[in-house]
């Protein structure tokens, strides 16, 4: 049940046409984590010329939910010392598979119940936080100049300033976050993202059971010409669903 | 229909061609500014007819001769309706350079979701402008420096040096036509490169280029 506390949040991914002629997996993963003392959302897109890369998407989920449960413990970690957890804990989750086979991106809200709040971003995707007052934020990205399907990522970067990340105080009731691969994002209009995360709590209630059926049937027929890649977005609302007038 | 479709662009990702056509006085001797004419028209056609693909190819065309226009700007090629270029005057390269990395540096004109762009450069003769600070951009700009470029030295005057410069630091090439019929024998090698480019499961991906000597155009 996708409602948990003080959050509630709806998501899903689903294959692209490529993948769906080719026969081959979603290589994009998603997963949220509610704990005693974190909220985490993770979405990654497993670069397509690699291997494992599906492997490595999902992955990196399980290790930032890791990662997410060691510094949430730690009063006063750092953004750095989370990063390099994530790092660690994905090389440890690959197992004997070669890091560079299993690139991916990886897109992260963290949110500590001691207030600690942090959104990273390794590689394209969108991360976009919307707060109960109306002012939004993307977490900026660190490479303005690229093009479509050129990113970095987990089993490419090797230096931490790879990362985008932009901490965060204590959210309100009705602040609320929405986060996709590159395969939503590059196509979504900008200036109705709000309006998207508005159609989304009406369209997916997090309390229905249907919700994620509803949105994997509607990503399944993305109404973009001619795409292909996988598709994955994930929702959350941290106290009420925040559907303004 | 998806529930989506008011939130996103529906138009498929563009891959964007630019075209700078040296139309400088010169251009007008031994037919070479009508082959080019012509071999522009069957490439965009060209382009406009391809069906296939993940991408749609958006074309532009710069001309230059005693400055430099952006005679097309950049559009769906199935929405080009290209008027024959006709030549005179010198040879403002530089700023037909400069105009591109413009181009190729705003998003507005080229969003992210766009694939990286080919710039191709057209020229039978020597700048007669300074092309120091525009070539300079292609080798650092933030994405001038990533598009991928070729280039044409049509008949013995053009300054082959000049061209190698501009695609240095790309994996495109220099080829050579002696006369105005290998015109059109390079620009169907455009034509086929980019083309194969859209099929492709990456069009980001440059197919193998041949050798400017595989290319008959000697």
């Amino acid at each position: 049940m996708p409602v948990q506390g003080e959050w509630s949040w709806i998501g899903s991914s689903v294959r692209g046409p490529r993948h769906r002629v080719e026969g081959t997996a979603n290589q994009d993963a998603w997963r949220v984590c509610c704990r005693s003392r974190f909220f985490a959302a993770v979405v990654c897109d497993g670069l397509g010329s690699r291997t494992h890369s599906g492997f490595g998407a999902r992955a990196a989920c399980r290790a930032v939910v890791a990662a997410a449960e060691s510094w949430s413990r730690a009063h006063g970690a750092s953004t750095e010392a989370l990063l390099r957890l994530i790092h660690a804990q994905w090389t440890v989750e690959l197992g004997q598979r070669s890091r560079e086979e299993c690139a991916t991106t990886c897109l992260f809200a963290l949110f500590t119940t001691d207030g600690r709040g942090l959104l990273g971003q390794l590689g394209d995707g969108l991360v976009y936080l919307r707060s109960h007052t109306g002012g939004s934020m993307v977490v900026s990205r660190s490479a303005p100049g690229e093009f479509t399907n050129e990113t970095t990522g987990l089993g490419i970067a090797t230096n931490l300033s790879a990362w985008s990340t932009t901490e965060l105080s204590t959210l309100s009731p009705g602040d609320c976050l929405m986060m996709a691969t590159d395969g939503v994002s590059d196509d979504l209009i900008e200036d109705r993202r709000d309006a998207l995360l508005d159609h989304a709590a009406v369209r997916y209630p997090p309390k229905s059971g249907d919700s994620g059926r509803v949105l994997a049937r509607d990503l399944r027929k993305w109404p973009v010409i001619r795409h292909t890649d996988d598709k994955t977005i994930l929702f959350a609302w941290h106290g009420a669903t925040g559907v303004r007038s | 229909m998806s529930d989506l479709r008011e939130f996103v662009r529906p138009d498929a990702r563009p891959l964007p061609v630019i075209v700078l056509a040296d139309v400088s006085g010169s251009m007008a001797a031994d037919g070479k500014i009508e082959s080019l004419n012509r071999s522009l028209d069957a490439m965009i056609r060209s382009f406009a007819a391809e069906a296939e693909g993940v991408a749609e190819i958006h074309v532009a065309v710069i001309g230059f001769a005693d400055r430099a226009e952006l005679v097309v700007p950049l559009q769906p090629a199935k929405s080009v309706a290209l008027k024959a270029l006709s030549a005179g005057g010198r040879t403002a390269m530089g700023a037909a350079l400069s105009i591109t990395a413009d181009l190729v540096e705003n998003q507005e004109v080229l969003p992210r979701r766009s694939y990286r762009p080919t710039i191709v450069l057209v020229s039978d003769g020597a700048p007669t402008d300074d092309v120091t600070g525009p070539i300079a951009r292609f080798q650092g700009g933030t994405r001038a420096s990533k598009a991928d470029r070729m280039a044409l030295a049509i008949g013995a005057d053009a300054d082959e040096m000049m061209l190698r410069k501009f695609v240095s630091a790309s994996d495109g090439q220099v080829y050579r036509a002696q006369d105005a019929a290998n015109i059109r024998s390079f620009f169907k090698f455009v034509t086929m490169s980019v083309s194969t480019r859209t099929r492709s499961v990456d069009p980001n991906l440059l197919p193998a280029l041949p050798s400017p000597g595989d290319l008959d155009l000697l």
